[in-house]
């Protein structure tokens, strides 16, 4: 069974908590813990790029990530593995972003904060989410909106390989990337998204898995290997469309406003039945 | 006061008139009532009606308002929803037909001839004189009659539009506009609105009269109880009589009738040729043919004529009782079933006669025409052609309201039915 | 045996057929409160949208089926699509078009809304002749609509792009009752507009306007929405070969239109068709006023493999019209 990290967490806390879990669809997958996993080194660098003394404990909640920090900004995650099966080096990478903001701290150049980095020295292989058009410190993704991942390779773009979106609400799509070593997901409505959850402001995940094999001879602790498998994941969340609300009073604007239109047509066409004959337009 | 009527002239004419029509119509019930045996009881409502008129009395409306009608496509049901007596004055009076003739010319038809000699001497059969004449488009005569009678008559007359076809759409359409338009005068003349459900209760009323025919039209289907005779004389008197007292008598006749039935107490022996009488219609006192046929040895069982089955025969269905259903929904009723031959094309009144024959075991077709009512005698080639392929004898007869040619039409008559007696026999 | 038939064709049909709307209404709406579940191959409009239904619309099951490759489409799977079209016409053979006049919980919907209208004395519209003529085409504009589409999402027609899932169900999406029927379990989540893609955009906007235009339509033309049901377009096509029928005796009319006025679709040729003896139309739903109405003795015949089950009948015809002696209130 392939076993893929994945790391989902919650903000606004003084410490971010991480779970990390397995499997390769959020709605299969289950919390991870430390005997999963072969020998993992946690990587966690805060909004200015210096990297922040992480633990992997068990406590509560499971088995998770802790790490102190309240700068503003996305705190990058990553969780990194290493080993060698058979005759491939693989090469695992677990990776998240999280946002830390207080509205105290003031929105000051937020687009310049809100921007992504790599840190191609720990971390050979990075997926990285192209900030939206305006994005600040506030942005949440919602369905219907464009998101595009890149993903780097030792920061080369890597062309034709397979990556695949998968949400919460168990939709799936693949897709392969272009020379740029980009791909482009709509995020579609989750078909049974109800009032309710939007109402409670419920956050989802996502989870972006990307996998390439390529051949390449070299030795890793003393072990040979011919084939590196490079997996990445990346997640992060959603929260229901907020056009969903929208999309809720547009089809009452529709659906009264339709019938008001027919029925005051109606009624005027039948008022104007009753107009006295006048003249018959002909055809010329 | 129509000049016309406050003559001297005027006022010997309509006391000679009276007196031939007292002497006509006594003529007519004697030969009705005496010369046939095994008359029903529940005939004797029927006879007496008529028979007033003899004594220069008229029908009871119970005071209410009184609209004239000339054709069956008139919606009654409209009238009686207005609170006021329906009453159709097609006249079947040879002695208001001589003052007719006076006015228009010498080829016209008997039954407008006399109808407009009724109009003008307002020798109505109801005791109040109608506060308008409800004239349908139908034959170009009916459609003059309104434009001579204005100076002869001193009742307004109302012309109903009726299309002169109605398998086209634009004719229903057009037809339905026409009784709309139609009910919003009868409220207008009356000063009664017409409301929902009066309408309805009208409609009530005028259904529970068809049901009643239609109950005695199908007891004919069988051995002959009731001969053609008093048949034509009963519908003559939905004319003017008030309608749920007409449906009363209706219904103890029929009563009577159907215990004739359960005890075979036939009017005449199986051996006489059941007839089928269509054509121009014979209205009361003109009972010439229908008398000279059953006192020759036929029985009529079945009438085709606008003042018999055509007039009753038709029921309205209503899917919501509300005015705007139940209007058009007469319109129709008055429309489409309608077998009138001043419709084009007419193929409805050649199923209707064959389906008739066949319901109705007829043995022979007797068709009258007037002189002078081109429609029926110009449908009357068509209906032969019919027959003829169909294998059903018809007699074409031709004739008007003066008894003189009744010795000739005697003999034709009494070809014809021993012809069809010895077909039977075989 | 004759007094059973006498009893039957004086009934008043409507008044039954009431009844058993209200319970196949309660059957196909909250029926899964029950755990009922008849059958996904239903010849009615029974909405899966809708949780609780007690059975499932054959056309969702068909556009489901049609979602399928070329290739797949001639193997086990096509199977599948036949066994699943054999249940929908054996259901639809025994009851033909009086599925629709009896069952379909849409149908009884626009007869209560009728009915609603009715109480408020509103007159009804209806369409002209010529109106009539071209908006009866529509059902099966939906028809093919509802055929071609799925298979265009899974294959490529003549080399063309394959459709976005998007559009899928491609009827479905733009079908009122999607919307409507939900909402008698308090399920408001169809009552939506889709903004995630443009065909999700576009269609659900056509869904939630066609709710709208069916609410409004069917409460000033009876029954409505059934000129444009695709299912009625359907079933048509397998009508003539169906168990029960209503048959005409063209010779005993008088054409006096009495079945055309209480037609709630408005079939003309009810009363001016004197030669077909099937006179079941595609619009038809077998509701059985015109047999209410027909005042002819076995003039119009309901028949269920040759065997009458009603017929119209002047004393039938006079018991429901005629001696009533119920006088209306004053408005």
């Amino acid at each position: 069974m392939r076993r893929l990290p994945v790391i989902y967490g919650k903000q606004h806390q003084a410490n971010i908590i991480q779970w990390i879990r397995s499997g390769k669809l959020p709605e299969n997958s289950k919390y991870a813990d430390q005997y999963d996993l072969f020998n993992p080194e946690l990587f966690v660098f805060d909004p200015n790029g210096n990297r922040v003394n992480g633990k992997l404990v068990n406590n509560d909640l499971g088995f998770v990530v802790t790490f102190p920090g309240s700068e503003d900004g996305f705190y990058s995650i990553y969780l990194v593995e290493k080993f060698v099966n058979n005759d491939t080096l693989n090469i695992r990478v677990a990776k998240t972003e999280r946002m830390n903001h207080s509205c105290r701290n003031g929105h000051d150049k937020a687009l310049v904060r809100v921007q992504p980095k790599i840190y191609p020295k720990q971390i050979p292989i990075e997926i990285i989410r192209k900030r939206v058009t305006g994005e600040n410190l506030h942005t949440v993704m919602h369905p219907g909106n464009d998101v595009t991942f890149q993903v780097l390779i030792k920061e080369a773009p890597c062309k034709n390989g397979n990556v695949q979106m998968s949400t919460h609400k168990g939709w799936v799509k693949s897709q392969t990337t272009n020379n740029k070593g980009e791909v482009s997901f709509q995020f579609v409505q989750d078909d049974n998204t109800n009032i309710k959850e939007l109402r409670q402001r419920i956050t989802f995940n996502y989870l972006i898995h990307f996998k390439k094999t390529i051949k390449q001879n070299g030795n890793f602790n003393d072990k040979h290997y011919n084939f590196i498998t490079y997996i990445s994941t990346f997640s992060d969340n959603y929260r229901p469309s907020q056009m969903l609300y929208s999309s809720f009073v547009w089809a009452l604007f529709v659906i009264i406003g339709s019938v008001l239109t027919l029925t005051a047509g109606i009624y005027i066409y039948r008022k104007r039945r009753r107009v006295e004959y006048k003249e018959i337009a002909l055809n010329e | 006061m129509n000049k016309n009527k406050n003559t001297d002239r005027y006022e010997r004419m309509k006391k000679t008139s009276s007196v031939h029509m007292a002497m006509e119509i006594k003529k007519t019930l004697k030969e009705t009532i005496e010369d046939f045996p095994n008359n029903p009881e529940g005939m004797d409502y029927f006879y007496k009606l008529v028979s007033i008129f003899t004594e220069e009395k008229k029908i009871n409306t119970n005071g209410k308002k009184v609209i004239a009608t000339t054709c069956v496509q008139v919606p009654t049901e409209l009238i009686l929803a207005a609170d006021a007596h329906p009453f159709r004055m097609c006249s079947g009076a040879y002695s208001t037909d001589q003052i007719g003739s006076e006015y228009l010319p010498a080829k016209t038809c008997p039954l407008v001839k006399s109808t407009l000699g009724m109009m003008h001497l307002d020798f109505y059969q109801v005791d109040k004189k109608p506060l308008a004449v409800i004239n349908p488009t139908t034959c170009d005569q009916k459609r003059k009659l309104g434009e001579i009678s204005r100076d002869l008559v001193d009742v307004p007359h109302y012309p109903l539009e009726l299309p002169p076809t109605k398998d086209t759409e634009e004719a229903r359409i057009y037809w339905q506009k026409v009784v709309k338009r139609f009910t919003k005068y009868i409220e207008q003349i009356t000063g009664n609105k017409i409301t929902r459900q009066k309408l309805k209760n009208s409609i009530r009323k005028v259904s529970r009269a068809q049901q009643e025919y239609r109950k005695f039209y199908t007891l004919r289907k069988g051995k002959p109880v009731i001969w053609g005779k008093d048949s034509i004389l009963i519908t003559n008197t939905y004319f003017y009589d008030d309608i749920e007292r007409w449906t009363l008598s209706m219904k103890k006749l029929n009563k009577e009738l159907e215990r004739k039935v359960k005890n075979k107490e036939y009017i005449t022996n199986a051996r006489s040729p059941r007839i089928l009488l269509t054509g121009s219609p014979s209205i009361f006192p003109n009972l010439k043919i229908p008398l000279l046929i059953e006192s020759l040895g036929g029985v009529i069982v079945a009438e085709e004529f606008c003042s018999t089955s055509r007039m009753l025969y038709d029921t309205v269905a209503v899917d919501e009782w509300f005015m705007y259903d139940m209007v058009p929904a007469l319109a129709d009723r008055y429309l489409k079933p309608c077998t009138c031959p001043n419709f084009t094309p007419n193929k409805d009144r050649e199923r209707r006669l064959l389906e008739m024959i066949k319901d109705f075991s007829i043995d022979g077709v007797i068709y009258q025409t007037f002189a002078g009512c081109q429609l029926y005698d110009m449908e009357s080639r068509n209906i032969s052609k019919l027959f003829e392929k169909n294998g059903t004898q018809m007699l074409l007869i031709e004739t008007d309201y003066s008894p003189e040619d009744h010795g000739q039409i005697s003999t034709r008559l009494e070809a014809f039915i021993e012809s069809l007696k010895t077909r039977t026999h075989i | 045996m004759n007094k059973i038939k006498t009893y039957i064709d004086n009934a008043n049909v409507s008044r039954f057929r009431f009844w058993v709307q209200l319970v196949t209404f309660i059957l196909f709406v909250y029926g899964g409160y029950w755990g009922i579940s008849i059958s996904q191959n239903l010849p009615i409009f029974a909405c899966p949208y809708d949780h609780a239904t007690g059975g499932t619309c054959y056309l969702i099951s068909l556009q489901h089926q049609l979602h399928i490759t070329w290739a797949n489409l001639f193997s086990w799977r096509g199977v599948a699509i036949l066994t699943s079209f054999g249940t929908f016409l054996i259901f639809f053979l025994v009851l033909n078009k009086a599925w629709c006049g009896f069952v379909c919980p849409v149908g009884t919907l626009q007869d209560w809304i009728t009915k609603l209208r009715k109480s408020l004395g509103i007159r009804f519209s209806r369409y002209e002749d010529s109106t009539f003529k071209y908006l009866k085409v529509i059902k099966y504009i939906f028809l093919l609509w509802l055929l071609i589409v799925p298979l265009a999402i899974a294959n490529s027609f003549f080399g063309l792009p394959q459709m976005s899932h998007d559009w899928f169900p491609p009827f479905c999406t733009i079908c009122p009752t999607r919307v409507i029927m939900p909402l008698f379990t308090g399920d408001v989540s169809q009552l939506i507009i889709d903004f995630s893609s443009t065909p999700s955009l576009i269609m659900t906007t056509l869904g939630v306007l066609a709710a709208g235009l069916f609410l409004t339509g069917s409460f000033v033309k009876k029954r409505f929405f059934c000129l444009f049901c695709p299912m009625s377009a359907l079933q048509y096509l397998f009508s003539k070969i169906a168990f029960l029928r209503l048959n005409k005796d063209g010779n005993k009319c008088t054409k006096c239109g009495n079945c055309y006025r209480v037609c709630d679709v408005g079939i003309k040729e009810i009363a001016d068709d004197i030669t077909s003896k099937n006179i079941v139309k595609d619009d038809c739903m077998l509701c059985l006023k015109c047999v209410e109405a027909c005042p002819e003795d076995r003039c119009l015949e309901v028949t269920f493999l040759k065997f009458p089950i009603i017929s119209a009948t002047e004393e039938g015809f006079f018991k429901r019209y005629g001696t009533d002696n119920k006088e209306l209130k004053d408005e």
